[in-house]
């Protein structure tokens, strides 16, 4: 389930790939992950960290009592976690695993350390993609990830995704009905 | 009913004779206790009194026996009595009780409210009676007020019992009442009427809702056939038109064979489209009841989808089904449904025709996918849209929103499209933005695995 936070498994890295794919908790931002699985052209097995950038806030109180878990239940929505199951039921031979992160602070240490302490081995970075954050602690990491220098990062994945839609009636149109579907039965 | 009054009646009269029987015991009971004790006392101021009298010096009238409390009206008396029983000398006694008291040894007697208590002395050779009368202050008026009080509990606790039971009587009867009253304004025309189910009326709750899921079935089955008929009269009667058409122009003059044979073959033509429609409209309107029992199996949800694109086609030609299936899962038991085919084909070929219908380009765009318990179906198209006021409307039967004046239609199927998906334990949502289009999206739950 996409709200497990960090399943620490003992895992042999030439096998999985630990891949981080940006996110603003909505359906569309969804489509770099799809992206990135349809042009996973080796049927490498990946896990999947959706991340986002989150601000925890000075408050003792908001420190102390909540948990990085209760932030990511009010973050992810029905219909995002819906787009999450569909993806992995989609590929179900690749994507071993995907879950949800937050990043909590812009500093590069923390990035160099987050991204080493998780074991993260390929890094999404959509170009000419605008991320729309519905809640006002959240930041976007793509500048974030940037300035802590491409050489630091492990292996960078550069996808053409198109910016967003504006003119989704429903949610979860996000992930249905991009380019290149073009089957019918008639 | 009327056992049920019976019965009501028989516990109340039982309760009530058991609270009588209680109330007199208790009364016979504290009377014989009380008479009882109050012997007791005047046989203790007897017995002084004979001492005082036959040991002691005093007079027979006003002594006081010192140590022990003087009843209420208390009097000593002395009889002196001969062998035959009659009195010589008495000092106090009313003789008219002489019959009562025993001659040879002790009594105990009431007269009216005095208690009398005597005992045989004999003295120096003489027959001598002592005794003792008094009133029982507790009896004439301790024990009253205990009757009393007995009395009016026991008026009070029957007038209780009644009033609560017959209370409680109604407070079951009155919601079966509302329930009938409810029942009796649904008809055929107004089916989609439910009753209301309140969370906390147990027994009547789950009434209710019984009522209420067979009301679901009954208005699909109603609906699905409205939806044959409307769906019939418009779509047959424009290959009928066009072959009377034809037949007409052919016939209206002269013509050659030639001629004549093209008319012929577009007759045929335009026949074989009719009874291509008939058939899919019929299948259409096959409820899913086989032996009149509902039919639930699990079905594939990929191919109800293509079928019911296939049947909209074969129904109306001009309409473009275009479908992702890009986000299938691998797995192909992800896309079980419990459910009845036909009727979930129904549902999703009247989405999928409303879409094509409502739009310029009659293109429906129809897309499927699998999360953990369900799937999902997204039916798009980029037609004229529902004014936002009116989409709480839209599940009304009949209801038609204001901008479809130039389409044809009986506001039918989406109600009963939502019906089946409800029966099927899904749920169906509309969005829409006017001008600009109309997403449905259905979930349905889906088998799960053991």
């Amino acid at each position: 389930m996409c709200a497990t936070y960090l399943c620490i498994k003992i895992k042999f890295m030439s096998g999985i790939q630990r891949v981080l794919v940006p996110t603003d908790f909505t359906v569309d931002s969804l489509r770099i992950a799809l992206e990135y699985l349809e042009n996973n052209g080796d049927n490498q097995r990946v896990e999947l960290v959706l991340v986002c950038g989150y601000d925890l806030g000075d408050s003792i109180t908001g420190l102390l009592g909540f948990t990085k878990d209760d932030h990511l239940a009010r973050l992810q929505g029905e219909d995002f976690v819906k787009g999450c199951e569909m993806i992995k039921s989609r590929f179900k031979q690749t994507v071993v695993e995907m879950y949800a992160d937050l990043l909590i602070s812009k500093n590069a240490r923390y990035v160099r350390n987050y991204l080493k302490g998780n074991r993260i081995t390929q890094v999404v970075l959509p170009e000419t993609y605008g991320f729309r954050f519905f809640n006002r602690h959240c930041f976007d990491i793509l500048n974030v990830l940037k300035a802590v220098g491409l050489e630091a990062l492990p292996e960078v994945v550069s996808l053409p995704v198109v910016g967003n839609e504006t003119d989704n009636i429903d949610t979860m149109d996000s992930i249905f009905f991009r380019k290149g579907w073009k089957v019918s039965y008639e | 009913m009327r056992n049920y009054n019976n019965t009501l009646y028989a516990l109340i009269a039982i309760l009530v004779i058991y609270t009588v029987a209680f109330v007199g015991f208790i009364m016979y009971s504290i009377t014989n206790f009380a008479f009882a004790d109050f012997y007791k006392r005047l046989d203790l101021r007897r017995n002084l009194a004979a001492e005082h009298m036959f040991n002691g010096k005093g007079s027979h009238t006003g002594w006081s026996l010192t140590y022990v409390e003087e009843l209420n009206n208390q009097r000593e008396f002395v009889i002196e009595f001969d062998g035959k029983s009659s009195i010589i000398h008495t000092t106090g006694f009313d003789t008219s009780l002489w019959n009562q008291v025993q001659k040879t040894g002790e009594s105990d007697f009431k007269v009216g409210n005095t208690f009398y208590s005597t005992k045989y002395y004999p003295y120096k050779g003489k027959h001598y009676i002592v005794g003792v009368s008094a009133e029982n202050y507790f009896y004439t008026h301790h024990l009253n007020y205990l009757r009393n009080l007995l009395l009016i509990a026991l008026v009070l606790g029957v007038l209780f019992v009644i009033v609560v039971s017959l209370l409680v009587k109604r407070s079951f009867i009155k919601p079966i009442n509302e329930l009938i009253d409810e029942v009796k304004k649904i008809g055929s025309e107004n089916l989609y009427l439910r009753l209301s189910e309140e969370k906390d009326k147990g027994v009547l709750n789950k009434l209710a809702n019984t009522f209420n899921r067979m009301l679901n079935r009954i208005e699909t089955s109603f609906e699905t056939q409205k939806n044959f008929i409307s769906n019939a009269s418009h779509e047959l009667n424009t290959p009928l038109t066009s072959i009377i058409g034809i037949a007409d122009l052919a016939l209206s003059k002269e013509r050659s064979v030639e001629e004549y044979k093209q008319a012929m073959l577009k007759i045929v033509d335009a026949a074989e489209k009719l009874e291509k429609k008939t058939s899919a409209l019929l299948l259409l309107a096959r409820t899913g009841y086989e032996n009149n029992n509902l039919n639930f199996k699990p079905v594939r949800i990929d191919q109800i989808v293509m079928d019911a694109e296939m049947t909209v086609k074969a129904i109306n030609e001009r309409f473009h089904i275009k479908t992702d299936f890009s986000m299938l899962p691998d797995d192909s038991m992800k896309l079980n449904v419990n459910g009845s085919a036909p009727l979930l084909q129904l549902a999703i070929s009247n989405i999928v025709s409303n879409a094509c219908k409502y739009s310029a380009n009659h293109t429906a765009y129809v897309a499927l996918g699998a999360f953990e318990n369900g799937v999902l179906i997204l039916i798009k198209d980029e037609g004229i849209g529902i004014p936002e006021q009116e989409l709480a409307y839209i599940y009304d039967p009949y209801f038609r929103a204001s901008n479809t004046a130039n389409f044809s239609g009986y506001g039918i199927g989406l109600p009963l499209a939502r019906n089946i998906i409800k029966m099927h334990e899904g749920d169906l949502s509309v969005s829409s933005t006017l001008g600009k289009g109309t997403t449905v999206r259905i979930e349905l739950p889906t088998i799960k695995r053991l």
